[in-house]
Order: C-alpha cells, then structure tokens, then sequence
C-alpha cells in the first residue's frame, strides 16, 4: 500500500495544459516543413530536391509545391536544396479538410473547416472513433493509441476509441490500404451509422506514402471511400491529430497557434 | 557442425560463387544435419531466376554459441517438389509454405501447407461500384481452417479487424468450453509487396520503406539495412554514431517493453501500472525525438552512420531524464510485481515450453522467457555489441508472468546501458550523413544482416545480380516465427487469458505480413 502511495505521488498530474496552454515542441521535432520559393527560378538541372525525396512529395511545375498528403517529414529535402527554399518548422498543425490545401507552397498551415452546424450539434461534444489498421506499419496506430493514455488523454474532450463501428462517429484509417484489407475496410464504414465522418490519418493513408504505388495496395483510403479529413504525418504526432480533430470540431478558436495563448474557456479544464 | 555450409559471420558481405549449391535433397538433408547438431534455423527462402528458368533456395542456420551463421544453396526449376523439412524441422514450417506460395516449390508432405499472406495484386476499382463487395480470390476464402467437432464445441472467430487498436488478422479459436483447444491465425491482411518494392526502390525511398516494414522497429530495421550496405560497399562507421545507433536500439526496445507492461497491466484491470507505464512509454519516444525528430526513431540511422548528432546539452538533458525515469520506473516495476492481482493472473497462463521454442525456432523475449538463451547482441554482434557485453535475462515456463518478467530484466539492463553510453558519449560532431556509395556493391553480391530488435531476431538478406543489381532482398521479422508461439501457448488456455497471452507476445501483423 505504501509503495501504491508513494508512486501516485511521484507520479503526479501529467496531462498536458494544451490547448487551454500552448504546446511547444522540442526544436528537434521535425515538423510541418515550410517552402519559401526564392522569386527566382532553382538553378537550372538542379534536381537535388526531388531525389533526396523519398516519396516524390515535391513538384517543381508550374511553382514550387510541397504535398503534405506525401510526406514523410524526414527533411532529407531541406538538407539537399542549395537555395533553402525547403525550411524545417516544429509545427505539429498539418492536418486538413481538403487534399489540394495539403499541397505547400508558403509557410502557412493547412487548413480545417469546421464541421457544419448540424454535424457540430451531434459531433462537437462527443465523437466516438473505429479506428483501422490497413496496412499500417505500426507507427500511426501506436502513436494513436499513445492518445488515450493519461498525456494527451483524448476522453477529456469527449473523443473516445470504441470496438464496433455501429457505436462511431468517424472512421479513422491508417496504411495504404492493401488489397486484402479493402472489403474489410468497406463493411467496417457501412456498418457505421450516418452521419459519419472519414479521417485519413497518415501518409500512407493519404497518399500510399512509401508504398505509393504497390501492386498490392490502393495508394490510401480516398481510392475507397469519401474522405473529410486528412492527417499528414509519418506517424502524425498525438497533437497534430489531437489539434485536427478540435479544429474539426470547433473547439479550438479560429487561427489558433501553438505559439499564442489559448482561450481559457475549457469546459473540459473543469472536469479533471 | 555445420558442414557443408559456408561459414559466414552477422554482415559479412559474401560472393555467390563462393556458397556450395547442392541439390535440394542434399540441402534438405545437410539443413536437418545442422539443426540435430544444434544449430537453429534462421531462414529457408527461395530466389526466382527467370532468366535461367529456376529457383534458388537459400537455407540459413545459425551456430549460436560459435557466433557463426551458415548457408548453403540449392537451384531447383520451378514447380518442382522436394520432401518437406517441416516434417523434421518445425521451425521451417512457415518458411516452407512461403516457399511454395512466392516460388510455387511444394514441401512434399507439408503438413500445414496453407496460404502464410495470400497475395493478391489490387484491382483497379471502377467507380460507382458497391461497396464491400467480395472480389474473386479474396483472402480467407481458400484457407482451410482446422476443426474440433463435438456437441461440447464452440468456435470463436474475431477479425481482421480487432476490437481495439491493433493490427489486422483473423483468429480463430476453437473451445471446450471455456478451455482453448486449438488458436488457427490467418494473416496476410497487410501484405503490401514490401520486398518487391524495396527491389524498385530509388534510393531515396529504399530505407523508408525497409523501415516501414515493421515501423515500430524502425530503428532495428534501420540498423540492419545500414549495417549490410556498409559492409557490402565498405563504409566505416564511427564508434561515436555506433554508440548512438546502439542508444537509439535500447531507447525503441524501452519504448515497447515499457508499452507492453502497461498494456499487459491494463489487460487485468490494474489501472496504476497501465497509465504509469503507458506515460513513462513517452518518455522513450520523446528521446527518440530528441536524437532524430522522429517519435517513432525513423530517419536517425542511415548507412554510414546517424543523421545527427546529440547536442550537448540534449546529452545532459536525456541523462537527467534516463535517471529519473530509472527511478520512476523501478518503483513502478516493483508495485506491479508485487500485486498478487497481477501475478494470479501472470503466473502459469499461457506457457511456451522450452522444447517447442527450440523446435519452433522462436526469438526474442519469447524464446527467452521458455529458458532458451538466442540474442543477436550476444550470438551475432556486430559494431557497438563486439566491444559491450549483453546480459541475458531468462525465464523458466514461458508463463505470461515470464515474458513480463523478461521484460523487467531488459528494462532494467536498457536503462542502465542508455545511461552508461550518454555518459560516455563524446561531444563530437557526426558528419551529416550523405551516403554516396553508387549502385552495386563492391564486396560482394550477398548479405545476411540480423538485428536483435526489441521483438527478437530481425533478419534482412540481400542478393545481387552479377550487374550489381539488387534482385532478391528477403525480409524476415521476429513474429514470422513467433506466430506459431501464440498458437501453441494458448491451447489448453481458458480463453479469457488470451488478451495477456496476446500482449506478451506483441507480434507484428506488418511485419509478418511484408
């Protein structure tokens, strides 16, 4: 019993002030990449970014993009590019509502649009997710399940992970979606009852990433089903999801930043 | 011992030429030979040559306590059938049906000889189409199932999708009741054609995807592909990103053991140990972020050393961290394994003798909780390991509460390294690593590069032609052996045990699945 005492103790409070405070992440983060096109055209036969990208991320016609639906955030391209036009940033916020608003050309985050009235008035305070592994190599489902322990503790904002897909809300899809996993995939987003949402949660959900291109895969959900949302990352860190889906949800004020101080109007602050 | 074989060390880069061939007969028997002498299976694969219309099976077989690695070859023309090995040889149980289903060679008298992934290459979907509908061919529909019949029977089938957050598979079990008689699991949900595509791969996307072969072992697989490029093209690694490489292996194999006690907390409703764990988990993956900006390890380690150096004051940072969380966790692991709720539920569930982990050829903690000491850090070391001692933890009856205890052991003996190599660690700067190292290999046309990840022996083979083009590159992760462990431990198992079992085996679907 004391030694139950003494670790509760040591243990203390963990989960994080975010988004009631800002989250800042270590400088050693790799994240959302940013491109700061030079005015002028790349030196000519200069290919240095697209070889060092290893799932062909970047175009550089008809302007230089950068598709946060591909990436893997490994950063080889900001290493390779002699003009710097690809900078690091450690934003986590990647996540948004449409595919083309993934495609980079600037230093500014996607965006989220909210959900609709209606969709908020079921959705906003309660959102119950059947999350599916198809293909997935691991890293999106350890780094979502990392979301329920008591960090980021995802049942304070009303979000939780539930067994069967009668009981959800939102389909959440990670992998490239092999063959053998498609007509398991489908009957899973039938049998959840409508309205529902589908969130596409990782490269290769989003694009095939690394297995863009597979015999044996459909390059990610959106060959499958209508996607809403879509989640860059390789794996998505817990709070670019987390930040994805209160954007969604209309919980986070509107231009939020990591670096600006959040509102203090948190119901879910009240209930810990 | 391991007569005919060429003799080979972890890594070493080999020619072709210099690998006997025999017949497959002859490989059949002198692989049997080698495993009664006491050697163990690593590997039975096959190689299609198309251009001279044959296939080439590579057996693989490890002389643990000699630290030498054997392999012998056989060419055989396709659709041809030899005896089976399984028959004698559990463990090449699922390397034989492999076999037959990537090179069509039949093991004669197999007796198992069911689909391992079911590859079937993605139709082109037309649009409009109904959903969920079943496509010819479609995986499942051609596996034949074993079955218990009897009034007194039930069967349970769960999958692919599970009820939590976890991987794809489907499960079967087949019950007496509450008693498990016999667990079938059908796999092949996530085949993705990984090894072909590492094939085609530019290079720039060949170690992402090797890592995405089992990414939450990305930095293992990243070891093991490293550790055979440098040795084929003769890249020296500095002892400094060796140590680092060596850290960021221990820091994954915290990160999941530490994982894997919460989880098996949590699978008992001991909710202190599930939510501790599960937080001081972080910590692990914090770290990794702190060396490479990946929580998950990847892109940290690349051929020729790490792509970046640990700043000093992220050093002094991470040793404050390790000895904290050495505290925390010390304290934790003793509230837990002292809880006689847990160990009543730990103790003698779920038991993987030791004589079927030798026949099986089971790694890792699993083969290490049922008394068999195999570890790549030890048995095969290469770089950081032929300089620092492994200890070996061990366990007696392969019991749940064993694999939980190894995992204690191998927390304890990973933090105490990490600590020692951050405390050792020069300030020096890694040379950002640009491997330039053309496109075929200069010292050989093969490798066999093994890795003890924290799930056990990670094994990657690569085979060249004679234009020193990368043709054959074999993928093999701890649970395509450890598989067959779950399906043994749980027989005789009340099925509500099966989440603990499940949890201290941890397997991988990708990674079996390739």
């Amino acid at each position: 019993m004391l030694t139950w005492l003494i670790n509760r103790a040591a243990q203390g409070q963990r989960t994080l002030a975010y988004p009631a405070e800002p989250a800042n992440m270590p400088d050693t983060y790799l994240g959302r990449p940013t491109v700061h096109p030079t005015g002028t055209a790349c030196p000519p036969d200069c290919q240095e970014c697209l070889a060092s990208c290893p799932t062909d991320a970047i175009t550089l016609q008809p302007d230089i993009s950068l598709d946060l639906g591909r990436c893997v955030f490994c950063s080889e391209c900001v290493q390779s590019c002699p003009e710097q036009i690809f900078k690091l940033s450690n934003d986590f916020r990647t996540a948004s509502t449409s595919r083309e608003g993934l495609k980079l050309r600037n230093d500014e985050a996607p965006v989220v649009e909210k959900l609709q009235e209606s969709m908020l008035r079921i959705f906003g305070r309660s959102m119950r997710i059947r999350h599916v592994s198809a293909g997935d190599c691991g890293g999106c489902k350890d780094e979502f399940n990392a979301m329920s322990n008591i960090v980021f503790d995802l049942s304070r904002f009303g979000i939780g992970v539930v067994a069967s897909p009668r009981h959800a809300d939102m389909l959440l899809v990670s992998g490239p979606i092999p063959e053998n996993m498609r007509v398991a995939l489908e009957k899973c987003y039938l049998a959840l009852p409508q309205p529902r949402l589908v969130v596409a949660l990782g490269a290769c959900a989003i694009s095939g990433g690394p297995f863009a291109g597979s015999a044996f895969c459909h390059n990610g959900v959106e060959s499958i089903l209508p996607v809403d949302m879509y989640i860059p990352g390789c794996p998505p860190h817990p709070l670019t999801v987390l930040d994805g889906f209160l954007r969604l949800l209309d919980r986070l004020p509107d231009g939020a930043s990591p670096s600006r101080e959040g509102t203090a109007d948190r119901p879910e602050r009240s209930t810990r | 011992m391991i007569d005919p074989f060429k003799i080979f060390r972890n890594a070493e880069p080999l020619r072709l030429s210099d690998i006997p061939k025999v017949t497959v007969d002859v490989l059949r028997a002198r692989t049997f030979d080698a495993i009664q002498g006491g050697a163990r299976l690593v590997s039975w694969f096959g190689q299609d040559l198309p251009g001279r219309n044959l296939v080439r099976i590579f057996a693989i077989v490890a002389d643990d306590p000699g630290q030498r690695l054997g392999v012998l070859i056989a060419e055989v023309p396709p659709g041809s059938a030899y005896r089976s090995l399984a028959l004698d040889v559990p463990a090449a149980d699922r390397a034989e049906r492999e076999l037959f289903e990537q090179c069509g060679i039949r093991p004669e008298g197999h007796p198992w000889l069911k689909p391992v992934r079911h590859p079937v290459p993605a139709a082109k979907l037309e649009p409009g189409r109904k959903l969920g509908t079943v496509p010819e061919n479609n995986i499942g529909r051609d596996y034949p199932f074993w079955s218990l019949a009897g009034d007194a029977v039930h069967e349970v089938g769960v999958g692919p999708i599970h009820a939590g957050v976890i991987g794809p598979g489907y499960f079967r079990f087949s019950c007496v009741g509450e008693r498990i008689e016999h667990l079938e699991i059908m796999l092949g949900f996530e085949h993705r054609g990984a090894e072909e595509m590492v094939l085609n791969a530019n290079p720039a996307r060949q170690p992402v995807l090797i890592e995405s072969i089992a990414g939450d072992a990305a930095v293992a697989y990243a070891i093991a592909h490293s550790q055979a490029m440098e040795s084929l093209h003769g890249i020296e690694v500095s002892l400094h990103d060796e140590a680092l490489r060596a850290f960021a292996l221990e820091n994954e194999r915290l990160a999941y053991h530490v994982g894997d006690l919460g989880a098996l907390a949590g699978d008992v409703a001991y909710w202190p140990s599930a939510a501790y764990f599960g937080r001081l988990r972080g910590e692990f993956l914090n770290t990794a972020m702190d060396l490479g900006g990946n929580r998950q390890g990847r892109y940290f380690v690349r051929p020729g050393g790490v792509r970046r150096s640990l700043a000093h004051a992220t050093k002094v940072r991470l040793i404050e961290r390790f000895r904290s969380a050495s505290q925390q966790i010390s304290d934790c692991l003793e509230q837990m394994f002292s809880s006689l709720s847990v160990l009543s539920r730990f103790e003698s569930s779920a038991c993987v003798r030791r004589e079927d982990a030798l026949a099986f050829g089971f790694v890792g903690p699993v083969a290490r909780a049922s008394g068999v000491g195999v570890d790549v850090r030890i048995d095969h070391p290469v770089g950081f390991w032929q300089r620092h001692d492994a200890e070996i933890a061990l366990g007696v009856e392969g019991s749940v509460l064993d694999r939980a205890t190894i995992r204690r052991r191998e927390i304890e003996r990973s933090l105490a390294l990490c600590l020692r190599i951050l405390e050792s660690l020069t300030d020096e700067r890694s040379a950002p690593v640009r491997p330039d190292f053309g496109t075929s290999p200069k010292r050989g046309d093969f490798c066999v590069s093994l890795v003890e990840s924290w799930r056990g022996q990670v094994m990657l083979a690569y085979v060249y032609d004679d234009q020193g083009k990368l043709v054959r590159f074999k993928s093999q992760d701890p649970s395509f052996q450890n598989w067959n462990a779950m399906q043994l431990a749980n027989r005789g198992n009340a099925i509500s045990d099966f989440p603990v079992c499940n949890k201290s085996c941890n397997l991988a679907y990708n990674g079996h699945d390739l």
